[in-house]
């Protein structure tokens, strides 16, 4: 392919005849844009998410120094202990069976708090809608033959340097999913839960359990 | 010779003459054949720079293509040009170019719609072959769909 001096050739037509400069403006308007140019084509970055609920798994540092997240299977209990003299007493703070103070983002002490659950994540994508952090509870605790219905069972929502918190405090609704926040792509998002048990009616003796699941949907 | 014919044609010396001068103004720029140019991968998938993103925000993804030029360089053989590299401009994000060259071009970086300098001497060669590392660098929240980017060059002569 031969060099294309633009100037020659316009000044070529302007001297033309009527018929050379329709042919020469046709040809001009026909040649491609990209005549001369090699070419790239990019491609959109892919999805990803994360969610960390309680203990997580990093390894090479945070996120932010470029360490990776890797897959944590374990179920973190919260756990509390009334005193038979105080059955029925009112509201008494759980304490989780692992602390995690510090943000995967960065490492900065994020939940500096006496009894808090970190949960944080994100949604990574080029485009569409956002992201839901939701939880699902089961109609009670249960020991036994014996039940405490979900709805005894709160949270405060906390993180230092936060005005206010990302997830808001609640009450789960027992046996139902709740949606807890709504997550824009590409942000990143972070709370510390304190839960807190109501103890406003009395109770059998026992040890009553049960499981809520924590879930990151992206669209 | 009609009315109508008059005036389709009146209309046509207008815009002629409107083309004729408008290259005026860019009148020594010469687009240069680049056509021998491969791209070692010219579909390439963006990465995140940071795969998670903060609150502190980078959004940007990027990727790198290795490029071994091969530009005609025949008709200014011998003559002093200003050659530059050009992106050409995009629907969506701009897109940042930056390449680093083994010696006989110099490094640089060019935004989509503009151009920037790339060589600036005699030309020595018919041929001008050189190899550039390209990295490509746009907001990766806007990058929906495969984008192709158009790299030209072009030399200024006085």
């Amino acid at each position: 392919m031969s060099l294309v001096p633009h100037q020659p050739v316009c000044r070529s037509t302007c001297r033309a005849s009527w018929r050379a400069v329709c042919l020469a403006a046709a040809s001009i308007l026909l040649v491609p844009s990209s005549a001369h140019a090699y070419l790239v084509s990019i491609t959109s970055g892919a999805k990803s998410m994360f969610l960390q609920v309680g203990t997580g798994t990093m390894t090479g540092g945070n996120f932010q120094s470029g360490g990776t997240a890797g897959n944590n299977t374990t179920i973190n209990t919260v756990a509390v202990t009334v005193p038979a003299t105080s059955v029925g007493a009112g509201p008494i703070g759980m304490t989780p069976n692992v602390i995690v103070v510090t943000s995967p983002w960065d490492s900065f002490a994020f939940c500096p708090y006496p009894a808090p659950v970190y949960v944080g994540g994100y949604y990574r994508a080029p485009s569409g809608g956002n992201a839901t952090l939701s939880v699902r509870s089961p109609a009670a605790l249960v020991s036994g033959a014996n039940t405490i219905s979900f709805n005894n069972i709160s949270w405060v929502s906390a993180g230092a340097s936060d005005a206010t918190p990302t997830i808001p405090a609640g009450t789960f609704v027992a046996g139902t999913t709740q949606t807890l926040l709504s997550i824009a792509r590409n942000f990143w998002f972070e709370s510390c839960l304190t839960f807190t048990y109501a103890n406003a009616a009395a109770v059998p003796a026992g040890t009553y359990t049960q499981q809520v699941v924590y879930s990151l949907t992206a669209p | 010779m009609s009315i109508d014919t008059r005036l389709i044609a009146s209309l046509l010396t207008a815009a002629v003459l409107i083309a004729c001068a408008a290259p005026e103004v860019d009148a020594a720029t010469v687009r240069i054949d680049d056509s021998g140019t491969v791209v070692n991968q010219p579909l390439v998938s963006m990465r995140w720079r940071k795969p998670a993103p903060s609150r502190a925000q980078d959004h940007n993804v990027d990727a790198e293509v290795r490029v071994a030029l091969r530009l005609n360089m025949a008709q200014f053989v011998n003559r002093p040009v200003l050659l530059y590299m050009g992106l050409a401009p995009l629907t969506g994000d701009p897109v940042t170019a930056t390449w680093r060259t083994q010696g006989r071009l110099l490094p640089g970086t060019v935004r989509s719609g503009a151009r920037t300098l790339i060589y600036n001497g005699v030309v020595s060669s018919a041929q001008l072959e050189e190899t550039i590392d390209v990295t490509l660098t746009t907001d990766g929240r806007n990058l929906a769909t495969t984008q192709t980017l158009q790299f030209y060059f072009e030399v200024d002569t006085p």
